[in-house]
């Protein structure tokens, strides 16, 4: 696809985070990338990821795939519009019925816009409990990590999504799994 | 991770949809209110998405927009049909316009009759981006069912 988007002048690409609403849970998580997805984009593009570079300009949501195509830009703040999860902060998103919510990926109803204002729904303490919640609990190993400052939890909405807690780390993070063993010197 | 702070800049990501006339689904009068109330909840980027094949209130609607100069972005795979719908985008600056391969790719069975579509939409999206916007932006929000 990358290489019939370069043959049409195809300048950018965005890659953006998982739409998750009241659809079928198991359609949203087929739609959710594993592992074995990342390896295969991995083995697909490899050899080509400048030549991509040079001819696209990339917008990725999910830092897992961004450091496959910059695996050079380690830290967050190399990472264009990445400050850790802004859901119900510098984002919101509204459905076709102008309910809205905190963001596309994370699926909490702060109300409708044609009964109050943008302002008090963001006033309200649905969405600071929230914000505290994505802001303040994170998965004790992830913590711990030393690549915690740069993924920051990774996309809070489908951590939530997967285990209904933000306890946990995001799925695509290769040391998230209890079966993989950490690096120690990723350990602080 | 700093504390949020109820001030920031809002990025706004709005489903409107002018397409059906279903109860579940906004009359103009209701869409205009949300977009008044957007208007004036701080944003400095809106993305106008979905369904939208009203082009009178789709102009309208970016009217609406384009006064408060923010950042503005269209993404629909249904905005532009035809050539001859284009009119009306020509009277408008947007940051970006988007081309949501979602719908298409869904369709995508490798095979040369699904490719053709995608290409002649990308060829419409491409013409008009030149006078409307800088950049237009391939989206695709499924990609695992890129081929
Ligand atoms: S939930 Fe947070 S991290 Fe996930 S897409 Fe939304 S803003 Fe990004």
């Amino acid at each position: 696809m990358l290489d019939y988007f370069i043959k049409r002048g195809i300048k950018y690409f965005k890659m953006p985070n998982t739409f998750i609403n009241n659809r079928a849970a198991e359609e949203i998580s087929q739609q959710l990338l594993t592992f074995d997805d990342l390896k295969n984009l991995r083995e697909l593009i490899s050899g080509k990821v400048d030549y991509y570079r040079s001819n696209i300009r990339f917008f990725i949501h999910d830092l897992f795939i961004f450091k496959i195509f910059f695996p050079e830009k380690r830290k967050s703040k190399e990472r264009m519009e990445y400050g850790g999860c802004q859901a119900g902060n510098a984002l919101c998103y509204i459905d076709q019925k102008g309910d809205l919510y905190l963001c596309s990926s994370l699926y909490v109803n702060l109300g409708s816009v044609l009964d109050k204002d943008i302002k008090t729904i963001f006033r309200s303490k649905l969405r600071s409990d929230v914000r505290k919640k994505i802001e303040e609990r994170f998965a004790k190993k992830c913590v711990r990590c030393l690549d915690f400052s740069d993924c920051q939890g990774g996309c809070r909405g489908v951590v939530y999504f997967i285990n209904e807690t933000f306890l946990q780390p995001d799925p695509l993070c290769p040391y998230g799994k209890e079966e993989n063993q950490k690096p120690k010197k990723l350990m602080k | 991770m700093k504390i949020s702070k109820l001030d920031a800049p809002l990025r706004v990501y709005w489903d409107v949809n002018f397409k059906h006339s279903s109860d579940d689904i906004l009359q103009k009068e209701d869409i205009f209110k949300i977009a008044g109330r957007i208007l004036a909840g701080r944003p400095f980027f809106v993305n106008l998405g979905e369904d939208i094949l009203n082009y009178e209130h789709l102009n309208e609607l970016l009217e609406k927009f384009q006064d408060a100069k923010i950042k503005l972005s269209l993404s629909s795979s249904n905005i532009i049909k035809d050539k001859k719908d284009l009119g009306f985008l020509n009277e408008h600056k947007l940051d970006f316009l988007e081309f949501k391969l979602n719908p298409h790719i869904a369709t995508i069975k490798r095979n040369k009759k699904h490719l053709d579509k995608i290409n002649k939409t990308l060829k419409m999206y491409l013409n008009v981006t030149d006078k409307v916007c800088p950049s237009l932006v391939v989206t695709a929000d499924n990609y695992k069912l890129l081929p």
